[in-house]
C-alpha cells in the first residue's frame, strides 16, 4: 500500500467520528468557554456583559470549591482504588470459570445496568438507619446496639463510595474480562513448562498483558469518578463533606442560572480533569508493555 | 484432585458465589419491596420476605402508564446510541492502531477532550441546538448528544484492543490480494468481537440509565425513557417505594435478557484473533 | 460462516433500519388541523385528576386542545427543567405550575408575565398564597394548591401521661419526657439538606421571634445572627439529648413520616398529606392522630411554612389568551374541588373549605384551615435557589456539628445580605 493509498484509507476512516465530534461538540464546549469570560445570570439576561478574568478570579478564592476540590479527590482516589483491585479479583474469579458461566456473567453485569438514580435510591433504602436491610441484619447478629446512621455525617462519604464501588466493578471486571480473554493460551502453558508458580504467571504474564486494559480502566474510571454526580445527589445531596465539583457546578448552572461562574467551574473542571488524565496518560506509557504496542 | 487443589477449588467457588451475592443484593431487596404491600417497605422490623405477597404493584405499572412504551424508548434510543457510536468510532479506532496517523496524539487528545468535558454544561446548548432544530421528543435529540459522550470511550477502548491484535493480520489478507479497507471489514472487526461487544454493552447501559438529557429533551409521557419514566412515579411528597420498585424490575428485563444472550460475548468471546 | 453478498445485504438492511429508526418520533407527530394547542407543565398527580380535568375542558372547548406536560413531581427536577426551557425561549410549552417559591426569580427574569386584573378575585383565596403569586406589587401567577407545616401528636400517649397538647417548647420538650413511646423517638422532622431543611429551620426560628427578611437582617444584623444561633442551638438539643434521633440529620419527608406511622414517635413535623396516611389501613396509628399548631417559645407565636404551587402564564406562550382562559379554568372552584376530593390537594380558594362535598371527602381540612392563618412565606427574592442553599449548608453543617452555630449564623447574615442587595 502506498503512502497516498494509506492517506486517503485513514481521512475515510478518521474523517466521519471527527466530523461528528466537531459539529457536535463545538458548540456546547465553545460556548462554555466564552461564557466563562462574561457576567451572565439567565436571570438577569439584561445585565449581561464582558467580565474578563474575574469569573476565575472569584473561583480562586471559594472556599467551597476548594473544599469540594478535595472532597472530589478523596473521592476518586479511594473509589477508583477499590474498583480496581476488585474488578481486577472478579475478573480473575471469572475468567477461567467452566460452570455456571451465563448465571456468574450476568450476575455482574447486572450492577451496571440498573440506572444509577435508581441503584443510589436503592441503596439509600438499603442503609436507612431504621428500616434498612444492612442494619437489620447487623442487629439481629448482635453486632451494633444502636442503628448506624450510615448517611449521616461521619459515614455519609463511605456509604457514596460504597454504592458506587458497587455500580462500577462490573464496568471494569468487564473491561478487564476482555483483557484476559485476549492472553493467549500459549502464554500460560509456556509459563508453567517454565515451572512458575501461580503468583509469578499473574505478575509475569498476565499483569504485563492486562496492562494496556488496566490502563483503560483507570483513565476512565478516574475521569469518571472526578465528575460523579448521581449516586452523591441521590444518596446525600452533598450534605456532610460529600459535596463533588459537578454538584457545585450543577447547582451554579441549573439552580441560580449563573452561566457565567458556572460555565467557568466547568471550565476548570474540565482543565483539571485533563491534567489528571495527562498525567495518567503519561504514567501509563512509561509502564506500557512492548506487547501491546 | 488433591485435598489442597479441592479445599482451593471450594474457596474459589464461595468467593464466585459471595461476588454474585452481593451483585444480586439490592436486586433481591427490589423484588422484596415490589411484591409487599405499600406500607411493609416501611415496616419495623423489616420483613426479609413479602408476606402477604401481592402483584398490585406490577399491575399498578401496567395499568396506569405507557410504561411498555417508555422501555421500548430506551431500547431504541440506547441501541441506535450504540450502532452509530460502533459505526463511527471503530474505522477511527482502527486507523489510530494500526495506521500510520499524522498527529495521532493531537486526535487521541480531542476524543480524551470531548469525553472529559462535563456533560452538565452541555445540556443546556444541545437543549437549544435540539430546540432549533425540531428534534425534541425525537429519537435523534437523545442519540446524538449520547454519541457525542460516549464515541470517544469507544474510540479508545478499541484503540487499545485493535492494537493488542498481531500485525500478522491484515498482512495475509492484503497478500489475498484484499484492500486495507476490506481487511479491516473483512479479517479484523470479525477477530475484534470481544472488543465490539464490550464496547456495545458499555454505550448501550450508559445510554439506558442516563437521566438528565432525557428529562430535558422529551416533553411527552409517550415519549419519556426509563430513569425519567421511573421518577413520574413519585408524587410530590410521597414515595410508592412498591410501584417503583415494581417498575424498575420490569425495565431490568429487556437488558437482563440482552445481557444473558450476549454475556458470552461481552465478556467471553472469541480470543481474539492472537490464536489464529 | 455467512457467505459476503448475504452479509452486505444484512448490513444494508440494519443501516436502512437504523435510518428509518433515526428519523422516527419518540412520541406520535402532531398534525395541523387548525386547533390552538396549549402545553400545560406540572408535576405528576397520581390520582389522574388533572388529566381528567384536562379532559373535561378539551370537551368543552372543540377549537382548543390542552396537553398536559407531566413532569416528576419533585421541586428541584421541575425547577431546573423549566429553567432550561425558558433560557432558551421555549414557545412549546404555554401554562407552568410554579412552587410557590419560585415567583420572585421566574418574574424577575421575565419568564413569566403580570397577569390581567379581572382575572381573579384576590379576596376568594388564602391570604398566604395570595401573598406568594405578588412580587413587587404586580400578580404573576393564580394559587393552585396550598402546604403548610403542622405538628402532628399521638392522642392516645398525650392522654395516658395526663398531658395537654404541648404549646410552647418548654411543654413540648416535657411531653417528650414523658410520653415517648418504649424503644420509639419523641419528635421527628426534616433534617436532611434539601429544601425541607430551610422550611423546618424556619418554623423553629419564627417561633422564637426571628426571621430571616431583608429589613430585618439589614437593620438588626447582630439581633439576627443571636436568634438564628439560638435557633440552631435549640435545634441540636433535640438531638443531643434524645428527643430527636441523631439520624434526622438524613430525614425527608417520608423518612420521618413512615417513623410516625408505624407508632414509633410521639410528634411529627410534616405537611398535610400525612394525614391520609396516618388515618389509611395501613396505619398503626389510625384513630389516634391529632394536628395542632407548632409549638413556640414562651411569649412568641406560631408559624408554618407555607408551601404549595402557583398556575402562571410563560412570556414565551403563542396564545396567551387561550392559555388565561385555561389556567381560570384550572384554578377555578371546580377544579380545586375535584383535586381536593380525589388527589387530596389542599384547595386555595376559601370557600372551599366550607364545600360539603370537600369536607365529606375530608373532614379534617376544617382544621387544617385554623393553621392555614398563620403561615410565613420563605424569603422572597430572584436569588431564592440561592438563599435556600446558603441557609441549608450553613445549618445543616452546624447539626452535624462541622461548624459552631455562631459561625453558621454570621454566614447566614452576611451571605443573605448580600444575595438581597443584589
Amino acid at each position: 500500500m502506498d503512502r497516498r493509498q494509506q492517506k486517503r484509507l485513514i481521512a475515510w476512516l478518521l474523517a466521519p467520528s471527527l466530523v461528528f465530534v466537531t459539529v457536535m461538540g463545538a458548540f456546547p464546549v465553545l460556548s462554555q468557554f466564552v461564557l466563562s469570560f462574561t457576567e451572565f445570570n439567565m436571570k438577569f439576561a439584561d445585565e449581561r456583559g464582558f467580565a474578563g478574568l474575574s469569573n476565575f478570579a472569584k473561583l480562586a478564592g471559594d472556599a467551597i470549591f476548594r473544599q469540594d476540590l478535595w472532597q472530589t479527590f478523596s473521592f476518586t482516589v479511594i473509589s477508583v482504588g477499590l474498583e480496581l483491585t476488585l474488578g481486577l479479583a472478579v475478573a480473575l474469579l471469572l475468567n477461567r470459570i467452566r460452570r455456571g458461566r451465563t448465571v456468574f456473567n450476568t450476575a455482574i453485569i447486572l450492577p451496571w445496568a440498573l440506572p444509577t438514580v435508581v441503584a443510589a435510591t436503592m441503596w439509600s433504602l438499603i442503609l436507612n438507619d431504621r428500616v434498612g436491610l444492612v442494619n437489620s441484619v447487623l442487629g439481629q447478629l448482635g453486632l451494633i446496639e444502636d442503628p448506624i446512621v450510615w448517611l449521616g455525617p461521619g459515614l455519609a462519604m463511605v456509604s457514596c463510595i460504597l454504592a458506587d464501588v458497587w455500580k462500577t466493578v462490573p464496568f471494569v471486571a468487564i473491561i478487564l474480562l476482555a483483557g484476559l480473554k485476549s492472553v493467549p493460551d500459549q502464554y500460560y502453558e509456556a509459563a508453567e513448562l517454565d515451572g512458575a508458580g501461580r503468583w509469578q504467571v499473574f505478575r509475569y504474564v498476565t499483569l504485563p498483558l492486562l496492562k494496556p486494559f488496566i490502563a483503560v480502566a483507570l483513565l476512565f474510571r478516574t475521569m469518571d469518578a472526578f465528575r460523579v454526580f448521581d449516586v452523591i445527589w441521590v444518596l446525600t445531596g452533598g450534605a456532610s463533606r460529600t459535596e463533588t465539583l459537578s454538584i457545585y457546578i450543577y447547582k451554579v448552572l441549573f439552580r441560580y442560572s449563573d452561566m457565567g461562574y458556572g460555565s467557568a467551574m466547568t471550565v476548570a473542571l474540565f482543565a483539571i480533569v485533563f491534567v489528571l488524565s495527562l498525567v495518567l496518560i503519561r504514567f501509563m506509557r512509561i509502564s506500557q508493555d512492548p506487547v501491546s504496542e | 484432585m488433591t485435598t489442597s487443589q479441592r479445599m482451593r477449588s471450594t474457596g474459589l467457588w464461595a468467593l464466585r458465589i459471595g461476588v454474585a451475592v452481593l451483585c444480586l443484593l439490592p436486586f433481591y431487596w427490589l423484588a422484596n419491596v415490589s411484591l409487599s404491600t405499600p406500607s411493609a417497605v416501611y415496616k419495623i422490623p423489616v420483613d426479609y420476605f413479602p408476606k402477604p405477597a401481592v402483584i398490585d404493584n406490577f399491575r399498578a405499572v401496567f395499568e396506569t402508564r405507557q410504561f411498555p412504551r417508555n422501555i421500548w424508548n430506551s431500547f431504541v434510543v440506547a441501541s441506535l446510541t450504540t450502532l452509530l457510536t460502533l459505526g463511527l468510532g471503530a474505522p477511527a479506532a482502527y486507523a489510530l492502531a494500526r495506521l500510520k496517523v499524522h498527529r495521532k496524539e493531537l486526535v487521541m487528545a480531542l476524543f480524551l477532550g470531548i469525553a472529559i468535558f462535563p456533560a452538565i454544561g452541555m445540556v443546556g446548548p444541545l437543549y437549544m441546538a435540539m430546540a432549533r432544530l425540531g428534534l425534541i421528543n425525537r429519537y435523534p435529540a437523545l442519540v446524538l448528544p449520547y454519541t457525542l459522550t460516549s464515541l470517544p470511550l469507544a474510540v479508545w477502548i478499541l484503540t487499545h484492543y485493535f492494537s493488542t491484535l498481531p500485525g500478522s493480520l491484515e498482512d495475509a489478507a492484503l497478500v489475498d490480494g484484499c484492500s486495507p479497507g476490506s481487511a479491516f471489514l473483512r479479517v479484523i472487526l470479525p477477530v475484534s468481537t470481544p472488543g465490539l461487544f464490550t464496547s456495545a454493552a458499555l454505550i448501550f447501559i450508559f445510554a439506558w440509565n442516563e437521566f438528565l438529557f432525557a428529562l430535558i429533551m422529551t416533553s411527552t409521557p409517550e415519549s419519556r425513557t426509563v430513569p425519567v419514566a421511573l421518577a413520574l412515579f413519585a408524587g410530590l411528597h410521597e414515595l410508592p417505594w412498591g410501584t417503583i420498585a415494581a417498575a424498575t424490575l420490569v425495565s431490568i428485563v429487556p437488558v437482563l435478557v440482552l445481557v444473558a444472550v450476549f454475556q458470552r460475548q461481552i465478556v467471553e468471546g472469541l480470543t481474539a484473533g492472537t490464536q489464529k | 460462516m455467512r457467505s459476503s453478498t448475504e452479509t452486505q445485504r444484512l448490513r444494508m438492511a440494519l443501516l436502512i433500519g437504523a435510518g428509518a429508526l433515526l428519523v422516527g418520533t419518540l412520541s406520535g407527530c402532531s398534525q395541523d388541523d387548525g386547533l390552538t394547542r396549549i402545553v400545560f407543565a406540572a408535576g405528576q398527580d397520581p390520582s389522574g385528576a388533572t388529566a381528567a380535568l384536562i379532559e373535561e375542558y378539551n370537551a368543552a372547548h372543540p377549537d382548543v386542545e390542552v396537553t398536559f406536560q407531566v413532569m416528576p413531581a419533585n421541586t428541584d427536577t421541575q425547577h431546573d427543567a423549566y429553567t432550561t426551557y425558558l433560557s432558551a425561549r421555549e414557545t412549546s410549552i404555554d401554562v407552568y405550575s410554579l412552587d410557590v417559591i419560585w415567583t420572585a426569580e421566574f418574574a424577575r427574569a421575565n419568564w413569566i408575565v403580570p397577569l390581567p386584573d379581572g382575572l381573579i378575585d384576590p379576596d376568594a383565596f388564602l391570604s398566604g398564597p395570595m401573598e406568594s403569586v405578588t412580587w413587587e406589587g404586580t400578580r404573576y401567577a393564580v394559587p393552585w394548591f396550598t402546604d403548610a407545616g403542622l405538628l402532628y401528636y399521638r392522642i392516645d400517649l398525650l392522654a395516658d401521661a395526663g398531658l395537654d397538647v404541648p404549646v410552647t417548647w418548654d411543654e413540648f420538650t416535657a411531653a417528650c419526657a414523658a410520653a415517648t413511646p418504649d424503644e420509639g423517638m419523641g419528635f421527628v422532622w426534616q433534617g436532611a439538606r434539601y429544601e425541607g431543611l430551610i422550611c423546618n429551620f424556619l418554623e423553629f426560628l419564627w417561633g422564637r421571634g426571628g426571621s430571616l427578611d431583608r429589613d430585618h437582617l439589614v437593620s438588626s444584623p447582630d439581633r439576627a445572627a443571636s436568634e438564628i444561633a439560638g435557633t440552631i442551638d435549640f435545634m441540636r438539643s433535640l438531638t443531643e439529648t434524645g428527643v430527636s434521633p441523631a439520624s434526622v440529620l438524613t430525614y425527608k419527608e417520608e423518612d420521618s413520616r413512615r417513623i410516625y406511622t408505624e407508632g414509633q414517635a410521639l410528634f411529627l413535623r410534616n405537611w398535610p398529606y400525612v394525614w391520609s396516611f396516618a388515618e389509611g389501613e395501613e396505619s398503626k396509628v389510625a384513630g389516634t392522630v391529632g394536628i395542632a399548631p407548632l409549638p413556640h417559645a414562651a411569649g412568641e407565636t406560631s408559624y408554618s411554612t407555607i408551601g404549595g404551587w402557583n398556575i402562571a402564564l410563560s412570556a414565551y406562550s403563542e396564545h396567551p389568551d387561550e392559555a388565561l382562559e385555561f389556567i381560570s379554568f384550572i384554578t377555578g372552584t371546580h377544579s380545586l374541588k375535584k383535586r381536593a376530593i380525589e388527589g387530596g390537594y389542599l384547595p386555595t380558594r376559601i370557600a372551599t373549605y366550607a364545600d360539603e362535598d370537600v369536607l365529606t371527602a375530608n373532614p379534617y381540612y376544617a382544621s387544617f384551615f385554623e393553621v392555614f392563618k398563620n403561615t410565613k412565606s420563605r424569603p422572597r427574592s430572584p436569588h431564592y435557589p440561592q438563599l435556600s442553599d446558603v441557609v441549608q449548608d450553613k445549618v445543616h453543617r452546624a447539626l452535624s456539628g462541622e461548624i459552631d452555630s455562631e459561625t453558621a449564623a454570621r454566614d447566614i447574615v452576611s451571605e443573605l445580605t448580600e444575595l438581597y442587595a443584589r
